[in-house]
């Protein structure tokens, strides 16, 4: 393109087109495209971008999401009740033992009636 | 004829891509890289950031494939995308385009006679204009996108489209006033 010097005339709408069309007319070959296809299909492989769960349509995905959740409960739920059993049992094979088996002499109420019905006809 | 042909393998391609073909989508971006490139071109000032915006675009096209509805046109879905990314692009790098503008706009003319110059003149105005009219004059008048079509791409109303073409024309013609054009 080549430009002349001006009088300080107004362009008109259509020699201004041409020389923004001119400006950015592209002068990229069909290297450039092929090169910018396997730039942009590159990023999208190396960046892995389609997570699994998009694969899923919408409402499957919350089912998906929900699922795992209370997957996750249970196993939780499960977990604390195992290791609960296990401080029990723990407890009990290598606690301090708390009840020692002692020969006692016990008193009962039934035995004290007994007692004093046998003073009674003894006595009396 | 060869319109609706192309509509009609466009969109089992992209139904084809919803599926996870690579190979589909791969034939998508053969199809709409070169006008994603001149949308995004439109909107920022550097072949380098144009060509960022082009694959920022096809990466977020590609991540909210599944929420596409194939019955649309695929390509005003993407010329959207990439306007978005164009635009981050020129918000992101504000501070120093308005540094370099500053220098570029103080340039003395000196020779007219250079196509240089008239390239110079040209770059200066076109910043100066701001990314807004600068897209819209772009895409109206070098890629000949309806003030509409603009207005979806660019996030305004046709009728803001149409007055930021009218005063980009007008400050562009008073930009270039000193120069005549002989093509």
């Amino acid at each position: 393109m080549n430009i002349i010097p001006g009088n300080n005339r107004e362009w008109s709408e259509g020699e201004l087109q041409q020389t923004l069309a001119s400006h950015y007319r592209s002068n990229l070959d069909e290297s450039y495209w092929s090169g910018l296809e396997g730039r942009i299909l590159e990023r999208i492989r190396g960046e892995n971008v389609r997570e699994w769960w998009s694969w899923f349509p919408g409402w499957v995905r919350y089912g998906v999401a929900a699922a795992a959740g209370a997957a996750i409960l249970a196993s939780v739920a499960t977990w604390q009740s195992r290791v609960t059993q296990e401080r029990i049992a723990y407890r009990e094979l290598l606690g301090t033992p708390t009840e020692v088996p002692i020969l006692s002499e016990r008193t009962t109420p039934v035995d004290q009636d007994r007692e004093h019905t046998l003073r009674y006809l003894l006595t009396h | 004829m060869g319109d609706a042909v192309d509509r009609m393998q466009e969109h089992s391609y992209v139904v084809a891509a919803q599926r996870g073909e690579s190979e589909a989508f791969a034939q998508l971006v053969r199809l709409h890289q070169r006008r994603a490139y001149a949308v995004a071109r439109a909107i920022v000032l550097t072949h380098e950031d144009a060509e960022d915006a082009v694959q920022e675009g096809f990466l977020h096209a590609y991540r909210a494939l599944d929420r596409f509805l194939p019955d649309q046109a695929f390509g005003a879905w993407l010329h959207r995308i990439v306007a978005n990314a164009a635009l981050d692009i020129t918000r992101r790098k504000k501070v120093r385009d308005a540094e370099t503008l500053a220098d570029t706009i103080a340039s003395p003319f000196r020779d007219p006679g250079e196509s240089d110059e008239l390239r110079r003149r040209l770059n200066a105005a076109l910043a100066a204009l701001g990314e807004r009219q600068r897209s819209v004059i772009v895409l109206h008048d070098v890629e000949g996108f309806k003030h509409a079509e603009i207005g979806r791409m660019l996030g305004i109303p046709e009728g803001t489209a149409r007055s930021d073409l009218h005063h980009a024309r007008a400050r562009l013609r008073q930009a270039l006033s000193a120069l005549r054009s002989h093509l």
